[in-house]
């Protein structure tokens, strides 16, 4: 290189004086003008004569002089219908999940779902905001290479053809804000000393989804799941693989119970990060009620 | 309503936690023949209550008696965030199938200039708006912002804008060098053009 | 020559050497003259080890390291004698002791350690809050007098300030995480840059005297004030009681360490653990996947209240007879 930037400002440094407390400054700021004001030092301020100009009483605004003014007179109409309250999927690519992978920020493993994705920190569902999970876009379906167990909660055919081609299984599941917050950010959720919630069923209008085996829904009939992936590479021309002669095999069939929302734990119990162990409380009733749906 | 309630028994009889009276036990022998086709899936709390192999501290303290698994927190350990960046693994050939590849060192040397990846291991190339009033006009600016340079700042540009002109036909490209901060800005919407060009040089 | 050539080879191969040097003097080398780059190799911090022949390069292994630039080398001193004892050479991070030297964020963070904790106690009474000055002075009329309102008006000598500074102001404020690690960088490679760091095996010295310290650092070229840096906060006792007598001199744990201490001092010493320490720190905010987040400040009123909550409710149920 001809003049290194950093080697050059260092070489300099070393011919000038020590850097001390009385020989530095900052970089000339030139953000905020201090506007000057001429206005302030006149007798009337710029403001003219007498009147609501010069003494600041002006009328409201939109004020028509008593008259009902247009923003009253006018009818409220609401287009937006219920958007606030409507669930939210944040889209992630698979192009995007290709490059996770290349990069080993996602562990393959190990099934991906959402706290595999949150845990890189480049992603992450906000509750307050009606994220319910991950949708799963179909940027980078032709180059998505990685035979891998992924369970998003919005996904579409391409998506699932595009994963299945590769040897890889993909679920739909659903989780409800309390869970997706937990999901988010487990070791927030375990120093707060919480028994692990146990997820509930989809609302109505998403039960058909979550059924459906052509989405790969998680309370679709496992059956009826295989025949759709049959059906589905017959579909998009590709020879499905033989899941039962996979190395990988165990990996790829792990699904979690549908009140069970991180593998290896069961709802009710107590994460307790200081003395790293977890507590099961033996109640009756509280067994009870973990492990059924009301 | 209805309709809900049957869709919503249908999907409690396919994950079998279906309403039980509150003096049943939990039903072990109740195997399902959907989920033996998923083989290896974990079934839950069908077992009998826990052994008292647990290591008891004082529990005359708490008002529910409790078991203590220790064996079991290896579950919570891939549950936790990844605090730094891991490093890169050694792929067989470039580029990935993302599309990433990492810099060339060989062709990267032999520049006047540098251009060093992100702590992410991707180009510092970032495109950008600002929002400006020509003449009482709302216009948008695009430009495309290039950090970390190392070396003749100079030189990076004047081949950029060189490379620039050439691509878009355009006989003025407009830049900005900042050497104490040590960026680059563009104007334009030439982000792709920036990364092809500073990748053909290795970086 | 011949030895530069070999670790030239050497380090083309990216193999890891431990290369005895032949010839050493402690008077006529400096840091400058050192420019071959040394591999960073993923083995352990080996012992320094005096032989006959002359000390040992140290190899340093270093976390993160880099492709475009070399890492920067530093002698590893020993404060157990007044003249230096090289126990051998230190790779540095390149990140850490040569970045970009960014004056002007220096001087950011000297600003804001100085304004972040500042309260400007000033306060100047309106005519309201001043002892008197509620009675008209004299009759609106007939006296010739000025028209007067009350004694404490702004335009009364002894009177009010009509926009005095009111009351106490601070002028806290989070410089970014970013800055803030940055500025320690920048610092560290205008220290090393400039020949005022030292780096040392410990801080064991064999007197509590006062007098070994300063002919040290007199013999040593160390300046009158000194930085002395652990990576603990319980330091060992002679050096306690000597820095404790000597002005200039200041002794500080790792997690003390910041920017205006560093320009206020002349020299900066670290033992190899404090540099560890820092390095390993620094390295990691440069590595981290957290995304930095502007500082929310969370505290309330109720954080500072010291004096304890005193119920003055006039009607309280009396469970025990009142003692009189």
């Amino acid at each position: 290189m001809a003049s290194k930037v950093t080697e050059g400002a260092l070489t300099l440094l070393k011919t000038l004086p020590r850097v001390a407390l009385n020989n530095i400054k900052d970089l000339p700021t030139t953000l905020y003008k201090k506007k000057t004001d001429r206005a302030a030092g006149r007798k009337k301020k710029g403001r003219g004569d007498k009147g609501q100009g010069a003494r600041g009483t002006w009328d409201p605004i939109g004020y028509e002089g008593g008259q009902a003014p247009l923003i009253l007179t006018t009818p409220v109409e609401k287009h937006y219908g219920k958007y606030a309250v409507r669930r939210q999927y944040p889209p992630i690519s698979l192009l995007e999940v290709q490059r996770l992978i290349d990069l080993q920020r996602v562990d393959i493993k190990r099934p991906i779902d959402i706290t595999s994705i949150c845990n890189t920190n480049l992603y992450h569902l906000d509750v307050s905001k009606n994220h319910f999970g991950f949708n799963l876009t179909e940027e980078g379906c032709d180059v998505f290479n990685a035979k891998v167990n992924l369970e998003v909660q919005w996904v579409t055919e391409l998506v699932i053809a595009a994963v299945e081609r590769n040897g890889g299984t993909i679920t739909t599941r659903y989780y409800d804000p309390q869970c997706v917050a937990a999901l988010n950010n487990p070791k927030a959720f375990f120093e707060k000393g919480l028994p692990i919630p146990k997820c509930k069923l989809p609302p109505q209008d998403a039960l058909e989804f979550y059924s459906n085996p052509n989405n790969r829904g998680y309370l679709a009939d496992p059956e009826k799941v295989l025949e759709a992936r049959e059906k589905l590479a017959q579909k998009y021309g590709y020879k499905l693989p033989d899941l039962s002669s996979d190395p990988v095999k165990s990996l790829l069939l792990m699904r979690k119970d549908p009140l069970q929302i991180f593998y290896g734990l069961e709802p009710g119990w107590i994460v307790n990060m200081a003395d790293k162990c977890i507590l099961k409380p033996k109640d009756e009733d509280y067994l009870r009620y973990y492990a059924n749906v009301y | 309503m209805a309709a809900y309630t049957v869709a919503l028994f249908r999907a409690c009889s396919q994950c079998k936690r279906i309403l039980k009276p509150v003096s049943a036990a939990i039903d072990k022998s109740h195997v399902s023949k959907l989920w033996s086709v998923l083989e290896g899936s974990k079934r839950l709390l069908t077992t009998a209550p826990p052994q008292s192999t647990d290591k008891i501290e004082d529990k005359s303290e708490y008002p529910v008696d409790f078991e203590i698994s220790y064996d079991e927190f290896k579950h919570v350990l891939p549950l936790l965030p990844i605090e730094t960046v891991p490093g890169v693994p050694n792929h067989p050939s470039y580029p990935t199938p993302s599309g990433w590849f990492p810099p060339n060192l060989e062709l990267r040397s032999k520049q006047k200039y540098l251009v060093r990846r992100t702590k992410n291991h991707m180009l510092p190339v970032y495109p950008g708006t600002t929002h400006k009033r020509i003449e009482h006009i709302k216009t948008v600016q695009h430009y495309v912002h290039i950090k970390k340079i190392e070396g003749d700042i100079w030189a990076l540009e004047a081949d950029l804008r060189l490379h620039l002109q050439q691509k878009t036909g355009l006989p003025k490209i407009k830049t900005q060098v900042h050497e104490v901060g040590r960026f680059i800005r563009v104007r334009g919407m030439y982000a792709d053009e920036v990364a092809s060009f500073l990748f053909g040089r290795g970086m | 020559m011949a030895v530069s050539k070999y670790m030239k080879l050497v380090a083309r191969q990216g193999l890891y050497c431990k290369i005895k040097l032949r010839e050493f003097s402690s008077s006529s080398c400096r840091l400058q003259e050192v420019t071959t780059p040394v591999s960073s190799s993923s083995e352990q911090n080996a012992a320094p080890v005096e032989t006959k022949e002359g000390p040992q390069i140290l190899s340093r292994s270093l976390k993160f390291p880099v492709d475009h630039t070399h890492p920067r080398l530093a002698w590893l001193d020993s404060m157990s004698s007044i003249e230096s004892k090289k126990l051998g050479l230190l790779d540095l991070h390149p990140d850490i002791f040569a970045t970009y030297p960014r004056v002007d964020l220096l001087h950011k963070n000297v600003h804001w350690q100085k304004m972040y904790r500042y309260i400007n106690y000033n306060f100047e009474p309106s005519r309201a809050e001043m002892p008197g000055g509620g009675r008209k002075p004299w009759p609106q009329k007939g006296l010739g007098k000025a028209r007067a309102g009350s004694i404490r008006s702004p335009l009364f000598i002894q009177g009010a300030k009509a926009f005095g500074p009111r009351g106490p102001i601070n002028y806290f404020f989070m410089l970014p995480r970013s800055q803030r690690a940055t500025g320690l960088r920048v610092a560290l490679t205008c220290k090393y840059t400039q020949n005022d760091l030292v780096i040392v095996d410990n801080f064991d010295i064999p007197t509590a005297d006062p007098d070994f310290l300063s002919e040290m650092a007199d013999v040593r070229f160390w300046g009158h004030s000194i930085l002395f840096v652990d990576d603990s906060d319980v330091m060992p006792e002679k050096i306690s009681e000597a820095v404790h007598q000597i002005r200039g001199f200041n002794l500080m744990p790792a997690y003390g360490l910041n920017v205006f201490s560093m320009l206020k001092h002349e020299t900066l010493v670290l033992t190899l653990a404090a540099l560890e320490r820092i390095e390993g720190k620094l390295l990691e905010e440069l590595h981290t996947t957290a995304v930095e987040t502007k500082y929310v400040n969370k505290l309330r009123p109720e954080d500072f209240r010291t004096r304890p909550k005193v119920d003055s409710t006039m009607y309280k149920s009396f469970t025990k007879p009142l003692e009189f």
